[in-house]
């Protein structure tokens, strides 16, 4: 552990879907610049973990911390509309600095490439129009999509798509960058695509908290590699520690995975 | 028998001239239906318990009420119950509105509910706030998905206005009868309120496949059985 606070820190956290406990006790701790992989089977909290990051799913308990603030779920009031409005343009304002990457990429299907982008510069960043339009193509150019900025995510590619999602994260100069499978949907000459701009990122120092199955990526991008199942850590450490697990859940989890 | 021409030439400026009151009534309760129907589909799906509770048996009494039942009670129960004393063609609009509105508010519901979940997601986790989330990414969408349905409804309110002859509005159908009654011409005259109506709603459904074809609809197929 660093001397300084970590950028991402997460203590005790617990999910549970009616009585399914999908996260049973989760502490991570993600610091400024590190790169961070997920892997683990299917079902075993990966992406509700993610998710509660920015509480897109509010956790059941335990905290999140980021950059020193609590990201805390609005109060939801089933009486009173104006319950848990602060707490609801505090989270969005966190929102902003969180990117976040889904697997099935989540593009604005009525919107352009560039107004897919400049939608949150102009809404959330508060950008005036003229200025948004330059930072978009800026943002497009970065992932490779500068021919593209006037088409629809119908006309583009899955790996085009996936990348305008990345774009439209990064113009909000977000400080940490969630990603969930993002190219488990992906034809697989797409694949590389999407990573190369993960890994560039990552060169770039952004820190990134990646589920992921690519285990090539996880050895080669990440610093460190933290393996759930049954919704909680079993393991993590260097991706290193992936040639030699220490737990037979590992193990078995890596052997499927390589014969697949 | 044969078909008296000239009296359908003679009495077409009547009924043409009874045809703008139709559209007006129509087109009006119809635009009135759309507002009220957006407000009760937010009602149906808000989180706030009385809203909910509002919209749900606004939906439900409406949508379960037939027209001639409903105009009729407007018009004549209302004023006994209550004192309230309506003219007949604010029964008529108010009634179409009722109606019309209650479908709408399910048509637009279920539209919302159509948009992919994940449009919401990646709306929240830019940091939109939870009304842009909904009008720069849901609401555009879902308008789209809505729009067949909802022309439906713009060619239902102007075929149901005739209802409103019961109750004296001078529409089409009203005039249609008078005439009807003091000529005992009623084929010729009927067949031509029919001829009136049919191209109204042939117009309306062309007008409408254009809008679905700008607005993307996919697969845009017929909105609107003519007839
Ligand atoms: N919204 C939800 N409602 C109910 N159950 C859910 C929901 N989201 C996830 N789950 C359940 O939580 C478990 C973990 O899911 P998830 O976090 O998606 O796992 P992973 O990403 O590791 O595959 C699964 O059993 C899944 O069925
Ligand atoms: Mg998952």
């Amino acid at each position: 552990m660093t001397a300084s606070a970590p950028l991402l820190r997460l203590r005790g956290l617990t999910k549970r879907f009616g009585t399914n406990e999908v996260l049973r006790g989760v502490d991570l701790d993600v610091a400024e610049g590190e790169v961070v992989c997920i892997i683990g089977p299917s079902g075993s909290g990966k992406s509700t973990l993610l998710r509660c990051v920015n509480m897109l799913t509010p956790p059941s308990g335990g905290t999140v911390e980021f950059d020193g603030t609590a990201v805390v779920a609005p109060r939801e009031s089933r009486w009173n509309p104006l319950a848990g409005r602060g707490e609801r343009r505090e989270l969005q304002r966190l929102r902003a600095h969180i990117g976040m990457v889904f697997q099935h990429f989540n593009v604005f299907p009525h919107l352009t490439a560039l107004e897919n982008v400049t939608l949150g510069l102009t809404r959330v960043a508060g950008l005036d129009a003229a200025a948004a339009a330059e930072r978009a193509r800026a943002e497009l150019e970065g992932v490779g999509l500068t021919e593209k900025v006037d088409a629809y995510p119908a006309t583009l590619s899955g790996g085009q798509k996936q990348r305008l999602a990345i774009a439209r994260a990064l113009a909000l100069d977000p400080r940490l960058m969630l990603f969930d499978e993002v190219t488990s949907a992906l034809d697989p000459e797409l694949v590389g695509d999407v990573l190369g701009q993960m890994r560039r990122l990552a060169a770039d120092g952004m820190t990134m908290l990646v589920v992921t199955h690519e285990m090539k990526f996880a050895q080669e991008v990440a610093d460190r590699v933290v393996f759930m199942d049954g919704g909680v850590i079993v393991e993590e450490g260097p991706p290193s520690f992936m040639r030699d697990p220490a737990h037979e859940r590992t193990r078995a989890f890596l052997r499927a995975v390589r014969e697949a | 028998m044969t078909f008296d021409t000239a009296l359908v030439v003679e009495r077409l400026p009547q009924m043409l001239a009874a045809t703008r009151l139709t559209l007006g009534v129509s087109l009006l309760a119809f635009v009135l239906a759309v507002l009220v129907g957006l407000v009760m589909a937010a009602g149906r799906r808000s989180r706030l318990v009385p809203a909910r509770a509002l919209s749900f048996v606004y939906v439900n009494v409406f949508r379960g009420a037939a027209l001639y039942v409903l105009v009729i009670w407007l018009f004549n129960g209302l004023a006994v119950a209550t004192g309230i004393l309506l003219s007949a063609l604010t029964v008529g609009v108010l009634a179409l509105t009722l109606l019309n509105s209650a479908y709408l508010a399910e048509v637009f519901r279920a539209a919302i509910s159509g948009v992919d979940h994940g449009q919401w997601e990646a709306g929240n986790a830019i940091g939109l706030s939870r009304w842009d989330v909904f009008r720069r990414v849901v609401a555009p969408q879902a308008a789209r998905i809505a729009v067949p349905a909802t022309g439906n409804h713009l060619v239902d309110a102007l075929k149901d206005s005739s209802i409103l002859a019961v109750i004296a509005v001078p529409e089409l159908m009203f005039v249609t009868n008078g005439i009807a009654q003091t000529t005992f011409r009623p084929f010729e005259l009927y067949v031509t309120a029919a001829g009136i109506y049919l191209a109204i709603v042939f117009v309306l459904s062309w007008g409408l496949r254009r809008l679905e074809r700008r607005l993307g609809v996919s697969g845009t197929r017929p909105v609107a059985p003519v007839v």
